[in-house]
């Protein structure tokens, strides 16, 4: 491809001009995460210290008088870390030996795109590419294909998805298409089977079938979409339908779903946005209930008869359960950002997920993630093994992974700019209504020079209030809200997460 | 099992066949300067600011450097075009943490594109620029004609024409203008003052270094905004190209095109 592009540009003769823009910097994270004695997880794989180190660089060509734009966008992470421990008995820690864990280099390409203009109206783009069409800002639930985003920072995620994207844009309106091959197997962060598997197994595959079985077939996996977006009454208006031909982790074939997008400016300050999704079936991860339900934690050769009663017979306590089923489960975020003269920005948004947990279907899974935790502790299973459900894409680490189990939600964010001109704060707040547990991130950043920026960034889960009131020996705590209880303990969504704070210092200089 | 693999080199062929396609839109032509507006009525003080300010069809480099208190500066480099009364695309080239991050406007509706978000997300008009004493209106709503109503000013200073515009709609830069150019057949900018809805003087304004761009268009190539809250800043905006042009393509003011 790349000598066909020289003798491209060589054949497009000296009078073309070549606007070359190289930007990108270096930076240093080095992140504290203090586990959580309470959570039901096992952290025994969640490092202490960590250190990740990136250099990133964008590169952005425009030949052939921008009828040409050649974009990449990538970065090189090398991550350190080490210091393990877990909860024993639920009060106090156990150092954990060494993992050993080698440093992890790798290389990911964010975006690599070639954007072709034969005619103003008209422009193709094919490469890597992220296309957000909806107006979230925490998050998107329209988007099914690019890797979730860390909702605590709106302005950290670029990782696109390899596509083919045909766009209309006119005055006013715009009509876009796009073709996304799905990603079966990839290598140092470059895409080696797209659409359809190749004809030897992954590596994974071969070095242990038994964890890995082989996921090839030989049919074509894709999503595509259609897409009609224009400026209505000064509301930016976006219409789209997608279909999904078993892709990443949605086995479905040709799924059709139907999306759309609002936003507006109110009294100049306020503006308001939607976003909704229309889908029949649901992807989500659901616990049989068979496999947990009414268990009995037995301190005999066999804890939990229940749930390895299932493992033994070979059925996972944990599928796709809804992926067929003929109902419909829209997700719908509504918010409204509000940005006053000092430049301070106050956002709040609503989510809602039809197919999220019920009261009933969290329980289970609060339970699962109790006795897996149990046993993991106990070194009597690894839950790779258990849990594995297929293949993680390969992205830019996020400093926060959030995927909001149950049905509702809302986030409220802060943000102050310019506070002795060169410092930003910013607050974000993540909470499950159904229980009142969540997540509180602060953060401050400082832009010493031009060029160099520094940010120092706090995590704390907030307890849900039926956990602060058994916390507290309130009798009832457990009926108050609709929390999980596990073993006589309420447990909120938030309750789970394996840290009891985090924190980041960041330095970045820029380029 | 049979499998099938997408033909890398037919893509080839594809964008190569394209290329043959006739080209697009060419880029931008530069074009003269009109004559200049005769200024007899309080109207024509505003043509003639929007006339040497914001043309109809423009392409230029510039450069706001803003002062704090304690004498240090933040400078931006940007890139701005505009095209008709209410469309006009900023995009930022320096500094490097910059870099990439646009805005647009299209009548009423102004967006900020942020390279990281991979997105634009509405911005409201009267935010602060980049933390400077111009705001968003003041870069991006470049065209009074179109955003207030003009009445001459009384007791201007000799050699001054003046004119105090008063905003058509509450989405403009500010609620009133005073605004002064020379008493002469060129009619050039020198200074205006910025107010609040109460009447509070919030910025006031020096036009200066008058030079010919090109193509017989002379205008001021710097502009200096005191804050006149915090009266220790300011932001000062200095032009190194403007070219008058022709037309620019619409598909360039379309919140789809931002980011490319």
């Amino acid at each position: 491809m790349l000598p066909s592009l020289l003798l491209l540009l060589a054949a497009s003769g000296a009078d073309s001009d070549v606007d070359v823009t190289v930007t990108g910097f270096l930076s240093e994270r080095a992140q504290l995460t203090v586990p959580s004695l309470s959570s039901p997880l096992s952290t025994r794989d969640l490092p202490q210290l960590q250190s990740l180190t990136e250099a990133s660089a964008l590169l952005k060509m425009r030949l052939l008088e921008d009828r040409l734009t050649v974009v990449v966008d990538g970065s090189a992470f090398v991550t350190v870390q080490g210091l393990y421990a877990d909860a024993v008995d639920g009060e106090h820690f156990e150092v954990v030996a060494d993992h050993d864990v080698p440093a992890d280099p790798r290389v990911v390409f964010a975006e690599a795109y070639l954007r072709l203009q034969p005619f103003e109206h008209l422009d193709v783009t094919v490469g890597k590419r992220r296309v957000v069409w909806g107006t979230g800002m925490a998050f998107n639930p329209t988007d099914l294909l690019n890797p979730p985003r860390d909702p605590t920072d709106q302005a950290l995620q670029r990782t696109g998805v390899p596509m083919v994207l045909v766009e209309a844009p006119f005055e006013g309106f715009a009509l876009s298409t796009f073709f996304a091959p799905a990603v079966l197997e990839e290598k140092a962060g470059i895409p080696a089977a797209l659409l359809v598997w190749p004809d030897v197994p992954p590596r994974e595959s071969v070095q242990d079938e038994a964890t890995f079985p082989d996921p090839r077939d030989d049919r074509a996996h894709w999503a595509g979409a259609v897409r009609a977006s224009a400026l209505v009454l000064d509301t930016d208006i976006n219409l789209w339908a997608l279909v999904v031909n078993e892709y990443g982790v949605d086995t479905r074939e040709n799924d059709p779903r139907l999306a759309l997008s609002l936003s507006r400016l109110f009294f100049d300050i306020h503006e308001a946005h939607l976003e909704l999704l229309v889908q029949r079936g649901s992807d989500r991860l659901r616990v049989d209930g068979d496999c947990v339900d009414d268990d009995i934690v037995d301190e005999g050769p066999i804890p939990t008869p229940r749930l390895m009663g299932c493992v033994i017979a070979g059925e996972k306590p944990i599928s796709r359960d809804r992926l067929d089923d003929d109902v419909l489960y829209p997700r719908l975020l509504v918010g409204t950002r509000s940005m006053f003269g000092d430049g301070t920005t106050v956002t709040l948004e609503y989510l809602y997920q039809a197919d999220g947990f019920t009261q009933a279907e969290w329980d289970h899974m609060a339970t699962l993630q109790t006795r897996i935790g149990g046993l993991t502790r106990d070194g009597l299973i690894d839950p790779t093994a258990l849990l594995s459900t297929g293949t993680d894409a390969a992205g830019q680490p996020a400093r926060l992974a959030v995927a909001p189990q149950r049905q509702h939600h809302l986030v409220v964010g802060y943000s102050r700019p310019q506070i002795f001109d060169d410092f930003t704060v910013n607050a974000t707040g993540i909470i499950a209504l159904e229980d009142l547990s969540g997540i509180l991130t602060g953060s401050v950043q400082w832009q010493a020079t031009d060029w160099l920026q520094l940010s120092l960034w706090g995590f704390v889960p907030t307890p849900s209030l039926p956990r602060a009131l058994h916390a507290l020996d309130v009798e009832g705590a457990a009926d108050v809200l609709w929390p999980a209880v596990v073993d006589g303990v309420p447990l909120g969504e938030y309750d789970a997460v394996p840290f009891a704070g985090r924190g980041m210092l960041e330095v970045r200089a820029w380029f | 099992m049979s499998l099938v693999r997408p033909k890398l080199p037919g893509l080839l062929a594809l964008f190569i066949a394209a290329l043959a396609m006739p080209a697009p839109a060419a880029p931008p032509k530069k074009a003269s300067a009109p004559a200049p507006v005769v200024v007899a009525t309080a109207a024509d003080v505003v043509a003639r600011y929007d006339q040497i300010m914001s043309p109809p069809a423009f392409v230029a480099v510039m450069e706001m450097t803003a002062t704090r208190e304690d004498g240090s500066t933040r400078s931006y480099v940007l890139k701005t075009q505009k095209v008709g009364a209410d469309k006009l695309r900023a995009t930022f080239q320096e500094p490097a943490s910059a870099r990439g991050q646009e805005m647009l406007r299209v009548g009423d509706n102004m967006w900020s594109y942020v390279p990281n978000l991979k997105r634009a997300v509405r911005v409201a008009s009267r935010d602060s620029f980049m933390g400077g004493d111009f705001n968003n209106g003041d870069v991006l709503r470049v065209n009074y004609t179109a955003d207030y109503d003009a009445t001459f000013l009384e007791g201007a200073d000799a050699g001054l024409v003046c004119a105090k515009l008063t905003a058509k709609s509450p989405g403009v830069a500010y609620d009133m203008i005073h605004l002064c150019l020379t008493k002469d057949a060129a009619a050039m900018p020198v200074s205006a003052k910025y107010f609040a809805q109460s009447g509070k003087l919030l910025r006031s304004a020096v036009f200066s270094d008058v030079k010919d761009f090109g193509g017989g268009n002379v205008r001021p190539a710097k502009i200096v905004m005191k804050n006149e809250i915090q009266t220790a800043r300011q932001s000062t905006m200095t032009w190194s190209a403007f070219d008058v042009v022709d037309g620019i393509p619409a598909s360039r003011f379309v919140v789809e095109d931002l980011g490319r």
